[in-house]
């Protein structure tokens, strides 16, 4: 690194996250919350949190970039690689999509490849604490080159799919992948 | 002028909304001014007319900026006779020019 920021197009650096519950704020009793991992798979898989805290295996520092058009540079993720929990399940040869779910019915799809990214993870901790429920406890995904409309809070559900459909925000318009430095926002 | 479909939205269901009308320019649209929008907004709203058999009406409501070259610029839907509310649409447009505009209907009110 040359030391200069390097900040995706049409992204502004900001001290600290603006918190989105487009759907309230849900609930969550961690004793009886687990994550699924279903769909075009040999094997479905459900995880309970202790599960995944034990699983957890990645950390890295990566900036966080709301579609809206503000990062928040320097975070510390930690969790379990999302390419980890797929394989678990044996996906089909089909998959091409990952479509996931939140306690609070929020939705979103993912394409596979950026799934199997090896910095996609199912993230548990942010900044060497776990998640705040504002920001998704108990697991949230993050995908640093993706807009945080894909990173969904209070994942419930895993879902691989050989065909597309739209989650909440592509239903609005907004983009399939939505890579933040191809500044892929809208779908058209 | 725009082409216009109109698909259902199971990802919306929790927000109560049914159906999602989505339109594109059929030719390059400048935007000039919230009027000239009306017009458009009033375009995609005429499609959503005939899915109801009633006619709309329908007010600017607010823009925000996507980004540093999106402008969404958002309008809500209300029935003309009683002015109950029906929806939103949104027309976005990038270095000001119409890239879509996406309205969505209450499922409760179709």
């Amino acid at each position: 690194m040359d030391g200069s920021r390097h900040v995706p197009p049409g992204q502004k650096i900001i001290p600290n996250f603006i918190i989105y519950r487009i759907l309230g704020q849900p609930n969550i009793d961690v004793q009886s919350w687990t994550l699924k991992v279903k769909g075009e798979v040999e094997r479905e898989m459900t995880y309970t949190y202790e599960d995944l805290l034990k699983l957890a295996d990645v950390s890295y520092v990566e900036d966080f970039h709301c579609v809206t058009g503000w990062s928040v540079e320097n975070v510390r993720w930690e969790g379990v690689s999302l390419r980890k929990l797929i394989e678990a399940s044996k996906p089909r040869d089909t998959v091409k999509w990952v479509y996931v779910l939140s306690v609070d019915n929020y939705t979103t799809i993912i394409p596979i490849e950026d799934a199997l990214h090896e910095k996609a993870i199912l993230a548990l901790k942010i900044n060497g604490k776990p998640l705040t429920l504002e920001q998704g406890f108990p697991a949230r995904i993050f995908i640093p080159h993706l807009y945080g409309w894909k990173s969904a809070k209070w994942v419930s559900e895993i879902t691989l799919l050989s065909y597309y459909k739209d989650g909440y925000w592509e239903a609005l318009g907004y983009h399939e992948r939505g890579n933040v430095w191809n500044e892929e926002r809208f779908k058209w | 002028m725009l082409r216009c479909h109109l698909k259902d939205s199971h990802a919306l269901k929790p927000k109560g909304i049914g159906n999602v009308l989505e339109c594109l320019p059929l030719a390059t649209i400048r935007v000039e001014d919230l009027t000239q929008l009306s017009s458009i907004i009033g375009e995609a709203v005429h499609h959503v007319e005939g899915f109801w058999g009633e006619a709309l009406t329908y007010s600017f409501s607010e823009n925000e900026p996507i980004g540093t070259d999106y402008i969404i610029y958002t309008y809500r839907v209300f029935r003309s006779s009683d002015k109950s509310y029906l929806g939103s649409c949104r027309v976005v447009t990038h270095k000001n020019f119409v890239k879509s505009v996406i309205c969505t209907i209450s499922s409760s009110q179709r």
